[in-house]
C-alpha cells in the first residue's frame, strides 16, 4: 500500500515536472487559453480542465500499454511521436486558430440563437478540451519522452500498476495547466466585473484564444518543419 | 439597403478563399515534410560525421585494459533542457575525473545520432530521446552499458545531477556496475 502511494506521488510529480519544463511551453499556453476561455463560468473552466487532463491520461495509458505489452518498441514510438506529431501539430493549431477566429467555416456547430444548438456547441467545446489533451500528450518532446519512457514506464512496470500510474502521470501533466487556466479565468472575470465589462472580456476571450493557437502553431511550424533552432 | 451586402460579399468570399488556400498549403506542406525529410535542411548544415560507426573501432588504437566511455547522445534539433544536460554532464565528467581523463581511462563524447554514421547508436543503446550513456570497455571490447534516465528528473538540481553522473561513472570506473 505504501509503495503504491509512493508510486502515485512519484507519478504525479513526474507529470508536473514534465508540464513545467520549457519544451511543452507553447502547447501549455495554448491549453491554458483554450481551457480558461470560458471567463464567465469558472465551473466550465474546471470541467474543461478536467477533460483536458483525462484526455492526456487516456493517451498515456494507451501508449504505456502499447510499449509495455511490446506491441511497439519504446525507441520507435518515442522518436516517431517526437518528430511526426510535432510536425503535424503546428499546421493543425494554425487551422484550429483560424477556425476559432471565425475566419474559416469549419464543419463544427456554429453559435446560434437556438438553445439546443448552443448546448450542443458548449458540449463540443468541452469535448475539444479532451481532444486537445490527447493531441498534446501525443506530441512528445525530449523532456516528456525522457520522463515518461525513462522514469514512468519502468516505475509502472516495477509497481505492477500499468494503468493507474500512467493515468496519474497524465493528471500531473494537466494539473499546472488547469491551475493557471482557473486563475486566468478568475482574474479575467474579476477585471471584467471591476470595470463593468464582463461581456466585453468574455467576447475578447475567443479572438485571444484563436490568436494564441495561430502564434503557437507558427512557432511550432518554424521549429519542427523548417528546422529552425530557436534555443 | 442591399448595397453594403453587395459590396462586402465579394471581399468576404475572397478572404475565405485565400484562407482556405493558406490552410491547404500549410497542411500539404506539413504532411509532406512529416512523411519524409523533416530535418533535411537542418542536417545539411551539420558537418560531415566524424564519429566512427562502432565504438570498438572508435577507440581501436587504445588498448587500455579497462576504460569507461561516457556519451551524451543528441539530435540536430536542440532544446534548452538538452543543452543543459550536455553542459552538466560534461562538467560532471571533466571536473570529477581529471586523472582518469588524462590517463584516457575515461572518455566523454557528445554524439549527434541524426548523423548517418551515428544512427546505429539508437539501436545499440535503445535510445528513445536525448540520453546519457556510460559504457564499460575491457581490452577494447564493450562489456556493459547503462542509460542514466534520471538526468531528466534532476535537471533542475545541478548539484544532485552532477553527483548522480559522478556516482554512476565512479561505479563503472571501479568495475562495480549495478
Amino acid at each position: 500500500m505504501t509503495s503504491l502511494l509512493v508510486g502515485i506521488g512519484t507519478a504525479i510529480w513526474l507529470g508536473i515536472l514534465t508540464s513545467i519544463s520549457p519544451c511543452p511551453l507553447a502547447s501549455n499556453v495554448v491549453a491554458i487559453s483554450f481551457v480558461g476561455r470560458s471567463v464567465g463560468s469558472p465551473r466550465r473552466v474546471v470541467l474543461a480542465g478536467l477533460l483536458y487532463s483525462i484526455g492526456r491520461s487516456l493517451t498515456y495509458v494507451l501508449v504505456g500499454a502499447l510499449v509495455v505489452s511490446s506491441v511497439l518498441s519504446i525507441p520507435s514510438v518515442s522518436f516517431f511521436l517526437q518528430e511526426r506529431m510535432n510536425q503535424i501539430l503546428g499546421p493543425l493549431l494554425i487551422l484550429i486558430g483560424i477556425g476559432i477566429m471565425g475566419w474559416l467555416r469549419l464543419p463544427l456547430p456554429t453559435w446560434n440563437v437556438s438553445q439546443a444548438i448552443q448546448q450542443r456547441t458548449a458540449r463540443s467545446g468541452l469535448a475539444g478540451a479532451g481532444l486537445l489533451g490527447v493531441l498534446f500528450a501525443l506530441s512528445f518532446c525530449p523532456v516528456s519522452a525522457g520522463l515518461f519512457f525513462g522514469a514512468l514506464i519502468p516505475l509502472a512496470v516495477n509497481s505492477n500498476s500499468r494503468v493507474l500510474l500512467p493515468a496519474v502521470y497524465g493528471i500531473g501533466t494537466g494539473l499546472p495547466v488547469v491551475v493557471f487556466a482557473v486563475l486566468l479565468a478568475m482574474g479575467a472575470q474579476w477585471i471584467g466585473r471591476a470595470f463593468s465589462a464582463l461581456t466585453k472580456v468574455e467576447k475578447a476571450a475567443r479572438p485571444v484564444t484563436g490568436a494564441v493557437f495561430i502564434l503557437a502553431g507558427l512557432y511550432l511550424t518554424v521549429i519542427h518543419i523548417f528546422g529552425v533552432n530557436l534555443t | 439597403m442591399t448595397l453594403p451586402a453587395a459590396t462586402h460579399q465579394p471581399h468576404e468570399a475572397t478572404r475565405h478563399s485565400l484562407l482556405r488556400a493558406l490552410v491547404f498549403i500549410l497542411l500539404l506542406f506539413g504532411l509532406s515534410t512529416g512523411g519524409t525529410a523533416l530535418p533535411g535542411s537542418a542536417r545539411a548544415d551539420v558537418p560531415a560525421p566524424k564519429a566512427p560507426a562502432d565504438t570498438t573501432e572508435a577507440f581501436a588504437d587504445t588498448k587500455a585494459e579497462h576504460r569507461v566511455l561516457a556519451y551524451y547522445f543528441y539530435t540536430t534539433q536542440r532544446c534548452t533542457s538538452c543543452r543543459k544536460i550536455e553542459a552538466y554532464t560534461a562538467e560532471a565528467i571533466t571536473t570529477g575525473f581529471v586523472e582518469a581523463i588524462k590517463d584516457s581511462v575515461l572518455v566523454f563524447q557528445a554524439i549527434n545520432v541524426d548523423e548517418e554514421a551515428n544512427e546505429h547508436f539508437v539501436k545499440d543503446y535503445e535510445l528513445f530521446t536525448k540520453s546519457v550513456i556510460i559504457a564499460d570497455e575491457r581490452s577494447g571490447k564493450q562489456v556493459a552499458w547503462k542509460n542514466l534516465p534520471k538526468v531528466w528528473e534532476l535537471l533542475n538540481d545541478k548539484e544532485k545531477f552532477i553527483r548522480y553522473i559522478q556516482d554512476e561513472t565512479r561505479a563503472y570506473l571501479a568495475g562495480k556496475r549495478s
